[in-house]
C-alpha cells in the first residue's frame, strides 16, 4: 500500500508543471502537407491497414459493424422462423447458450418478498400466437439449478411455484422465527432463522403435479412439479452429444420476437444472467433453457433488484422482511435511482454519514458526507490509493462519466456481496456497531476486476443512510 | 447523420493540431515522428471522409496508433543499421531527443529536452497515459477510449507513472 504524502503532492504538481514546458514548442504547420498527401494514394499501406483493422476502428464504426452483424443474425433468425413455421419437423441448425440446469452465474433467485424487479425497462414479452400451456401467472416458475424458496410470512405471496424435475430447491427460513417447522415428505424439518434445507432433484422426491405441505408459523406455497410433456421446452431438452446446443430451432443471435414465435411462447430477457441482458427464457416454463438473443439489451439504465442474505454486520431483522413486504426494496431502488442519475433530491442522510473508498488491501479512506446535494462531498479525496490515481468520484463512477466504464445496467443487491475475486469486505467502522442493511449497486457485465466496482449503502433502522462506500479492486 | 466534409476535418485540425502534435511529441520524443504521424492520420481522415462520424476522436486514437508503429519502425531500423553498441546507444538517444535541425525545423529549449528525458523510464503505455492526461487534457475514461483499454487500467498506469516520476525527480 502507498500513501499520498504532502511531498508526493508537491512532486505531482512539479510533474504536471513540467508538461507545460511543451507549450513553448511551436508546432509546425502541417495542413498543406496533409492536403497534398490526401490527394495521393497512400505511400505506406501499413498505416492504412492498421487503421482499417476492425479492432482499431473508431467506436462509431464498431457500432455500425455490430449493428450490421446483428441485422444479419436477425435476418438469419427470421429465415429460420419461416422455415420452422412452415415445417416444424425439419431439423434446424441451431446453437444454444447455457441451459437452465447449469448453475446460476449470479445469486440464486429469491421468490419473495422481492422477486426480481426492473425499473425503466420496456416490455420485452412478444406477442405470440398462443399461450404457453405451462405459463400460469398464479404459479410462477422458478429458474436456475438451485432456486430459492423463501418462507417468511403467514400467507405466501403467490401460493404456488412451478418447478422442473431436475431442480434442487433450497427452502429457506427468512423470517425472524428461530423455529420454522415444515412437514416434508420424509418427516418434519426444523429450520432456524436464515437457514435452509436442500430438497435434492425434486423429480426424485415428488411426482408430477401439485403438492402441499404444512408449515408453521409461515406458509409454504404449493409446489407444482411440471411434467416435461406439459412443458413447451421440456421435450426439447438436449441430450449430451451432437444435439447438446440445439433446441427447437432457437439459435444464438435470434431476435426475441423470432424466438418467441418459434417456441410458441412468451420469451423474456433474464436480467440476472449476462452478458448484458441478452439471455432469454420462456416465461412460466421451469424447463426453459436460457438462450442468447440478438439486438441491444432492453435495459439501458435499468436496475435489477435481487435480495440475498441480509443485514451486513448486524444480527437484526432485515428491513426487507416486514409486513408490507418490499417496502425497503423500493427504498433501495429509490436510492439507486438517485445515485445513478446523479439527481440527489431526497437521499436521507444521517448527520454522521460518511463516504469512503475501500479496496480490502488498503485501509479505507473515509470522509464526512453531511450534505448529499453538495456534489463535491461525493468525491473521496484519496489522491493515491490502492494502486489507482485518485480522487474517487462516487457519482461519476456510477454515471459512467468519470474514470470508469459506463455501465448499461446495474444490479441492486442487499447484504454482503463478494469483492471481486475475494470474500465480502467488513462493514465500515462507522456502522460496525449498529443495525444496518447493506445495499450494493454493481455494474452488469464487467469482465475484469479492473472494470468492477460496487457502491454500497448502509441504511439504519430509521432508513437513514449511515455510510456510502465505493469498493474497488486493488491491482 | 451529418456527413463529414473536408471543411469539418480542417476544423478538427485547427482545433486539435497544437495539442495533438505536442502530445505526440511528448509520447514519441521525436518531432519528426509527431509530424509524420499526425499528417498521416489527417490525410487518411480526408480520404475516408464521411466514413468517420467523430473525426476528432478517430484522429486522436489513430495518431497514437500510427506513432507507436512509427516508433517501432525506427527502433528496428536503428538495430539493423548499428552493430556497434555505442553507436546504438547514440542512435537510441537521438530518438528520445529533439534535434534542432530536424526535418520539422522545430527548435526547443533545454527545459523541454529535460521534460522529455524525464519520461524515459516510463513504459510506452504509461507514457501515453500521462501525455494524454497532461498534454491532451483528457480524463482517464477518455484516455481509455483513445488507447483502447479500460479506465481502471489507465488509472493504474497513471498511478505507476506518478510513482516512477516521483522517484526520478527525488533522485539528485
Amino acid at each position: 500500500m502507498s500513501r499520498h504524502t504532502p511531498e508526493d503532492q508537491a512532486l505531482d504538481l512539479d510533474i504536471e508543471h513540467r508538461f507545460t514546458t511543451l507549450d513553448t514548442v511551436p508546432p509546425p504547420e502541417l495542413w498543406g502537407r496533409i492536403a497534398e498527401e490526401s490527394s495521393r494514394p497512400p505511400t505506406d499501406a501499413r498505416w492504412t491497414d492498421l487503421l482499417d483493422d476492425p479492432g482499431d476502428a473508431p467506436p462509431d464504426a464498431q457500432r455500425v459493424l455490430f449493428a450490421a452483424a446483428c441485422a444479419l443474425l436477425f435476418l438469419v433468425g427470421i429465415g429460420t422462423v419461416i422455415v420452422a413455421v412452415n415445417s416444424r419437423t425439419e431439423p434446424l441448425d441451431v446453437e444454444m447458450g447455457p441451459l437452465a440446469s447449469t448453475p446460476p452465474t449470479t445469486a440464486p433467485l429469491v421468490t419473495d418478498p422481492a422477486p426480481p424487479t426492473t425499473i425503466a425497462t420496456p416490455s420485452t414479452t412478444p406477442t405470440t400466437p398462443e399461450t404457453a400451456p405451462v405459463a400460469d401467472p398464479d404459479c410462477p416458475a422458478l429458474r436456475g439449478a438451485e432456486p430459492w424458496l423463501t418462507l417468511f410470512e403467514a400467507e405466501h405471496a403467490t401460493g404456488c411455484v412451478a418447478v422442473a424435475d431436475r431442480q434442487d430447491l433450497q427452502i429457506w427460513n427468512k423470517g425472524t422465527t428461530p423455529q420454522l417447522q415444515i412437514d416434508w415428505v420424509d418427516g418434519q424439518r426444523t429450520l432456524g432463522s436464515d437457514s435452509f434445507f436442500s430438497t435434492g432433484p425434486i423429480g426424485a422426491v415428488l411426482d408430477y403435479g401439485d403438492h402441499t405441505f404444512d408449515a408453521t408459523p409461515y406458509a409454504m406455497p404449493t409446489i407444482r412439479v411440471v411434467d416435461p410433456a406439459d412443458s413447451l421446452t421440456g421435450e426439447l431438452q438436449p441430450t449430451l452429444g451432437e444435439e447438446r446446443f440445439s433446441i427447437g430451432g432457437v439459435r444464438v443471435g435470434m431476435s426475441l420476437e423470432a424466438a418467441g414465435v418459434l417456441l410458441g411462447a412468451p420469451v423474456e430477457i433474464d436480467l440476472n444472467v449476462g452478458p448484458s441482458g441478452t439471455q432469454a427464457f420462456v416465461v412460466g416454463d421451469p424447463y426453459s433453457p436460457r438462450f442468447t438473443v440478438a439486438g441491444d439489451p432492453p435495459v439501458i439504465t435499468g436496475i435489477n433488484v435481487e435480495t440475498g442474505p441480509l443485514a451486513a454486520g448486524t444480527t437484526g431483522t432485515s428491513l426487507c422482511i416486514s409486513s408490507d413486504g418490499d417496502c425497503s426494496v423500493l427504498a433501495g431502488l429509490g436510492y439507486a435511482r438517485e445515485l445513478v442519475s446523479g439527481e440527489l433530491s431526497s437521499l436521507p442522510l444521517h448527520p454522521d454519514a460518511t463516504i469512503s473508498v475501500a479496496s480490502g488491501g488498503s485501509p479505507d479512506v473515509s470522509q464526512p458526507l453531511t450534505d448529499g446535494s453538495d456534489r463535491s462531498q461525493w468525491v473521496v479525496q484519496a489522491t493515491d490509493y490502492a494502486g489507482y490515481d485518485g480522487p474517487f468520484d462516487v457519482l461519476g463512477t456510477l454515471s459512467g462519466l468519470e474514470d470508469t466504464d459506463p455501465a448499461d445496467a446495474y444490479t441492486l443487491d442487499s447484504g454482503p456481496h463478494d469483492h471481486c475475486a475475494s470474500p465480502p469486505l467488513d462493514a465500515p467502522q462507522s456502522v460496525a456497531e449498529i443495525e444496518a442493511i447493506q445495499w450494493s449497486i454493481q455494474p452488469v457485465g464487467t469482465t475484469t476486476c479492473l472494470q468492477w466496482f460496487a457502491v454500497d449503502l448502509f441504511v439504519d433502522s430509521n432508513e437513514l443512510i449511515r455510510a456510502v462506500r465505493l469498493e474497488v479492486w486493488e491491482p | 447523420m451529418k456527413r463529414v466534409t473536408t471543411t469539418d476535418i480542417e476544423s478538427v485540425y485547427r482545433e486539435h493540431h497544437e495539442r495533438l502534435w505536442r502530445a505526440l511529441l511528448a509520447y514519441t520524443g521525436d518531432a519528426d515522428v509527431a509530424s509524420d504521424a499526425e499528417a498521416e492520420v489527417f490525410a487518411q481522415a480526408l480520404r475516408r471522409g464521411e466514413a468517420l462520424r467523430d473525426p476528432a476522436a478517430w484522429v486522436w486514437r489513430s495518431a497514437f496508433l500510427v506513432a507507436r508503429g512509427m516508433l517501432a519502425d525506427r527502433r528496428l531500423a536503428t538495430r539493423v543499421r548499428t552493430s556497434d553498441t555505442n553507436e546504438a546507444n547514440r542512435a537510441s538517444e537521438s530518438v528520445r531527443t529533439i534535434e534542432a535541425n530536424d526535418a520539422s525545423n522545430v527548435t526547443v529549449d533545454d527545459h523541454v529536452i529535460e521534460m522529455l528525458s524525464m519520461l524515459d523510464p516510463l513504459s510506452e503505455q504509461q507514457r501515453a497515459a500521462m501525455v494524454l492526461r497532461y498534454v491532451g487534457g483528457y480524463r482517464p475514461s477518455e484516455i481509455a477510449t483513445i488507447l483502447r483499454t479500460s479506465p481502471g487500467a489507465i488509472r493504474v498506469q497513471l498511478h505507476r507513472a506518478h510513482q516512477t516520476l516521483r522517484k526520478t525527480l527525488e533522485t539528485p
